[in-house]
């Protein structure tokens, strides 16, 4: 049975590089839905290749009500709320994507495969960004199961570390990240009964320029703070 | 005084108390923008004034979860310091901030005393133990904290930047402290609180003490609170450590868990 698609953050910095490349290499008999939130997309048109979906992570339930529940899932997971106030990360990215999480364990009856595209800042926090996106892996660490098969994959420049090279390296993301996931290999592996690629180590796409990040905690160990 | 509600039995579901203080929308904005609210009332003077000997009592007791520091998380072992940090008073608006499940991941009690030295200007960001790193403390007066006896500073709308720190240069030192000239000292508020008051405040406030030179003791607990689903760094804290559930419930269970001490 073929497995569908969901990318979320479909109109977002990567989701939009990403798209074109999933719809052009896609191979017939699969559906792949384009999840969206803030930005409209620039062509909202349903094919049999492609179907729009309106996400909001504050309500992810809703979604999975419109996914085939008796077919393997793959979820490449771009969504974040981009915001600066923690207390919007906290509901969106962080509580928001648990509840996603545990709506799709219960409610999919077929495997899943559970990409996200974290950041090389979910280790070093330094914005709230990286806060929500360490948090997500967090919870995907929680929720991995046999049936549930979660990828983490770190990047730089798309926020945070790196940003001022993201208009020079973006072009080389989605392919490296298509291939970082073993993308191909996994749906295929999903297509078959077999588990997708998948880690409970975060695995990071680097290129030139990413690699002058080193991956590492950078934080002290326990010291006194106060006051 | 009841202080919290009973957690004798099951510590990791504790009950959402009805009518538990919570902030306004106001005061979130007004915590967003400056990055510290407060204060807020836990209990009055005269009722923390009455705690005094049981605090003094069970900072002593040889049952310290930190061997090498009896002021370190002292929640774990005492009930009076567990019943302070677990509050509805200060768990209910740090839930307005951080959501309905709540976590008590660490307390500190800082005691100065006459003489007591300075706490340079700092952010916690970098102290914390936290993967993600989602904290927001409490910082109680158990004595009055005045400017005289080195009560707080705040630096308002300070938590917007990270601003670089300087390791020590002498083991006596605070173990690092914001480079000055980063800080604004013009823009400092003192943040004055009587005995059984407490303010709230994130993670990335600059924040300041300055010595002791009342005669007076000034001594103040600090409660860090998180979410469920952030995993504590315990390598770099103390074996042994525990996080309470103070709020609502814990699905991740990432972290080892305690129950309320029993005295």
């Amino acid at each position: 049975m073929p497995p569908c698609v969901l990318l979320t953050g479909a109109t977002g910095r990567l989701g939009k590089l990403l798209l074109p490349q999933l719809v052009q290499g896609w191979s017939g008999g699969t559906d792949l839905y384009a999840a969206w939130h803030r930005r409209a997309p620039e062509d909202a048109s349903v094919g049999h290749r492609l179907k729009w979906l309106r996400f909001d992570l504050e309500r992810a339930d809703a979604v999975i009500n419109l996914l085939p529940t008796d077919k393997p899932l793959a979820v490449l997971h771009l969504a974040c709320s981009m915001s600066n106030v923690m207390r919007t990360v906290l509901r969106t990215d962080c509580f928001g994507t648990t509840r996603f999480l545990a709506a799709l364990k219960e409610r999919m009856s077929a495997p899943v495969w559970f990409v996200h595209a974290s950041s090389i800042d979910a280790e070093r926090n330094d914005l709230n960004y990286g806060l929500g996106k360490s948090y997500v892996e967090n919870s995907l660490v929680s929720a991995a199961s046999p049936r549930f098969t979660p990828c983490i994959v770190r990047l730089p420049a798309v926020e945070g570390p790196g940003f001022e090279r993201w208009h020079v390296d973006a072009g080389n993301f989605p392919g490296m990240f298509l291939e970082r996931i073993k993308f191909e290999e996994s749906i295929s592996a999903l297509q078959q009964g077999r588990p997708p690629h998948g880690t409970p180590e975060p695995i990071y796409l680097l290129n030139e320029s990413a690699g002058r990040w080193t991956p590492g905690k950078r934080r002290r160990g326990h010291e006194e703070s106060g006051t | 005084m009841t202080l919290a509600y009973s957690t004798a039995g099951d510590a990791t579901k504790p009950p959402v108390g009805i009518g538990e203080p919570s902030l306004s929308a106001a005061e979130i904005a007004e915590f967003e923008e400056q990055g510290f609210i407060g204060p807020y009332t836990l209990c009055s003077p005269e009722e923390m004034q009455r705690l005094h000997p049981l605090i003094d009592e069970a900072v002593e007791r040889k049952s310290a979860p930190f061997r090498r520091d009896k002021w370190e998380s002292r929640h774990q072992d005492c009930r009076v310091f567990y019943d302070l940090c677990a509050s509805p008073e200060i768990v209910g608006r740090i839930s307005s901030l951080l959501g309905p499940d709540i976590v008590l991941w660490n307390s500190v009690v800082f005691n100065k005393m006459p003489g007591g030295r300075e706490v340079p200007w700092h952010q916690d960001r970098d102290f914390l133990l936290l993967d993600p790193n989602i904290n927001c403390s409490a910082w109680l007066a158990i004595d009055d904290a005045t400017p005289e006896n080195g009560g707080l500073q705040f630096i308002p709308r300070s938590h917007g930047e990270q601003v670089p720190h300087v390791p020590r240069v002498r083991a006596n030192q605070f173990n690092a402290r914001a480079d000055l000239a980063y800080v604004d000292r013009s823009k400092a508020v003192d943040m004055a609180l009587r005995a059984g008051q407490f303010v709230i405040f994130h993670k990335d406030v600059l924040h300041h003490s300055e010595a002791n030179l009342s005669l007076k003791r000034r001594m103040g607990l600090v409660v860090r609170l998180t979410v469920p689903g952030v995993k504590v760094n315990t390598a770099g804290l103390f074996s042994g450590h525990q996080v309470y559930v103070v709020r609502g419930e814990d699905r991740f269970r990432l972290n080892m868990m305690g129950m309320a001490p029993a005295d």
